[in-house]
């Protein structure tokens, strides 16, 4: 019975943690399916999606990766998948946009998108923030319900802007993939 | 993706105006011929609405979607006179009276091919059909005409070129109450595209599809936000003309994706195929959206200044290069437009002296079109008019590219008096005339131009 699991890393950056995490799950003849992997202010964080060809104990997986911590510089969490897809249909199935946001930095932007989001059921599938200068960006990717409709979403989106010193700007993602890249979808 | 894209992205929607400039449906009438022309009418009608009575719709709703505006929706037609064979010019008007409203009642503001193809003869009623063209272009809001006249394949029908000489001077007169505005509806061209989205002269073409769309690209204002933040961000000290080229190449091709990408969803969307991406820049009156501008960045003072025409063959070339890869079909006329009128910066070369005829037809051999809504003196005789058309056509046919002239002898109007439309078909002061009155007997000749050696291919 095969068995997925998802791997989150955590860590003082330093050369050869990929090459850590990645032994280990080859040593369990795991196979490593995705990964993300980001550097902020020093720390590296990664997570992973591994699948198992047999049905290994997340216990002995954890076990193995608490190896190579060396004090607290290295967490790992393991969890298993379990369904691959556990977001509601409609919302698996909506358009993807990107919203832009500029404003000055001040505290609670990032819970105030989220809480919008959150409230309408919108899935956020990427969120990056930029601090330049006085200038606060955030960029995030957001998948919208069917049932939602974008120029809802923009209106709204407008209004939170507003009370928050914002300038935010929605586009279809495929308006950047389209523009960007070189081949057509 | 880069965060760096994104935001390049944005940029060029919110402070360089990126937009689609048309989505063009082109639909087949061919099959509207009825029995009678009152029949025929009825047929024109019913087959406009409803293959695009939810056009404008699905445009506005994609352009929603996408966050990207279409600027104008239109549709083209087979050119009539293929429909209207054996009809007389009271039967040419009444069916320019359906398209007129067809267009109207599915919300477009402009409906493209009321022509006639003429470059190697005329048949009784392409003679009945240009009878028909002061009325058409007078009693009509939304219709217009264009006509072929040449092709490199071809030649050139002269006896058809003094008709359009004559025409120009007709349908002016016939809207002498709108500063002879009936003639700014009025192309005629050599090498006519049948897939061109843009008017006055989109046609649907009759090697097309029963309906296609085809899609007109955003307006110069992104190349020229695209070079003048270049020029800040590098330098004009580090910068040479082919990074500069480099730059317009790139910037044609994020357009001309957008192009693209809109064309295919409204395609999806209407269950209609989809032509062309036209890659030409098309400048509109508006501050900020002229062809015009990006001659001043790259260096010359005044449009029509020595260097001019060096500016614009690169200008349309590096738009090729960029826009070709970046679509699946290319087509239309594809290139730089420079229509002294709705360009506000031709039309300010044109009232300080810079920009004459002369330098303008030169310029036209590198662009994608000819002269384009230029205003004449309403003096000049037709036969001067078909002189000047004669030689934007043997432009076009010797280069084995499209040209077109679409002048405007504006009625009661003298060389330096200004002339405005309103609204995209903008404004300038009328251009002088050298030399008018001395082509008569050229004009007079008839018959047609030859084929020029290069067409002998087979």
């Amino acid at each position: 019975m095969k068995k997925q699991v998802v791997i989150s890393v955590l860590s003082k950056d330093r050369p050869g943690i990929i090459a850590d995490i990645a032994n280990v799950i080859y040593e369990l003849n795991g196979d490593l399916a995705d990964m993300s992997q980001s550097v902020l202010s020093g720390f590296f964080s990664m997570i992973i999606l591994a699948n198992f060809d047999r049905n290994l104990p997340v216990d002995e997986i954890t076990r193995k990766l608490d190896s190579l911590s060396t004090g607290p510089e290295l967490t790992c969490v393991v969890k298993e998948t379990g369904e691959k897809n556990n977001l509601a249909g409609n919302q698996a199935k909506g358009d993807v946009y990107v919203v832009t946001a500029k404003g000055k930095n001040r505290t609670g932007l990032v819970a105030a998108m989220g809480s919008y989001c959150g409230g309408r059921e919108i899935n956020i599938l990427g969120y990056e923030t930029k601090l330049s200068g006085d200038a606060y960006y955030m960029m995030l990717d957001i998948q919208l319900p069917e049932n939602l409709s974008p120029d809802t979403v923009r209106e709204e989106l407008a209004g939170t802007a507003g009370q928050l010193g914002l300038s935010i700007v929605m586009q279809h993602k495929s308006l950047f993939e389209t523009v960007n890249e070189v081949s057509l979808r | 993706m880069k965060s760096d894209h994104i935001l390049s992205t944005i940029n060029m929607i919110q402070k360089e105006n990126l937009d689609v400039r048309t989505v063009t449906m082109g639909i087949n009438l061919l099959d509207c011929r009825g029995r009678d022309i009152e029949e025929t009418c009825n047929l024109i009608y019913r087959k406009i609405t409803s293959k695009a009575g939810n056009f404008v719709e699905t445009c506005n709703s994609i352009s929603r979607k996408f966050g990207i505006p279409v600027v104008n929706k239109r549709i083209s037609i087979t050119p009539i006179a293929h429909l209207g064979a054996g009809y007389k010019s009271d039967d040419f008007l009444r069916m320019a009276k359906s398209l007129d409203q067809a267009a109207s009642d599915v919300g477009i503001d402009i409906l493209g091919g009321f022509s006639a193809q003429v470059e190697k003869g005329l048949t009784p009623w392409e003679r009945e059909y240009f009878k028909s063209l002061p009325r058409v272009l007078s009693e009509t809001e939304r219709v217009c005409a264009s006509v072929n006249v040449g092709t490199s394949q071809k030649g050139i029908n002269m006896d058809a070129l003094a008709i359009c000489g004559q025409t120009v001077k007709d349908v002016a007169e016939a809207t002498r109450a709108q500063n002879g505005f009936g003639a700014a509806k009025f192309v005629v061209f050599c090498n006519q595209p049948g897939d061109n989205p843009f008017m006055a002269g989109a046609i649907h073409g009759l090697e097309e599809a029963d309906t296609v769309l085809n899609v007109g690209v955003s307006g110069p204002g992104v190349i020229a936000r695209a070079l003048e933040r270049l020029i800040e961000e590098t330098g004009k000290e580090n910068l040479t003309l082919d990074l500069i080229a480099e730059e317009i190449k790139q910037t044609t091709f994020r357009v001309t994706r957008c192009g693209e990408l809109i064309g295919r969803e409204v395609s999806k969307a209407m269950n209609i195929e989809f032509g062309i991406v036209d890659l030409s820049l098309a400048p509109t009156p508006t501050i900020g959206d002229s062809v015009g501008e990006i001659f001043q960045i790259l260096g010359v003072d005044d449009v029509g200044a020595p260097g001019s025409t060096a500016i614009l063959a690169m200008l349309n070339d590096a738009v090729k290069k960029g826009g070709i890869f970046a679509s699946k079909t290319v087509g239309g006329l594809s290139g730089a437009f420079i229509p002294v009128m709705e360009d506000s910066v031709l039309a300010d070369a044109v009232g300080n002296g810079s920009l004459c005829l002369e330098k303008l037809e030169s310029m036209t051999c590198v662009c994608s079109v000819g002269l384009d809504m230029v205003a004449i003196p309403g003096s000049v005789d037709a036969e001067t008019i078909a002189a000047i058309i004669a030689d934007e056509m043997a432009l076009g046919m010797i280069n084995n590219k499209t040209t077109a002239a679409r002048l405007i002898p504006v009625p009661g109007m003298e060389a330096g008096d200004f002339v405005s439309f309103g609204g995209l078909f903008g404004a300038s002061p009328v251009m002088p005339v050298r030399n008018s009155g001395k082509s008569s007997r050229f004009i007079q000749w008839g018959g047609r131009i030859p084929a020029p050696i290069h067409s002998f291919k087979n």
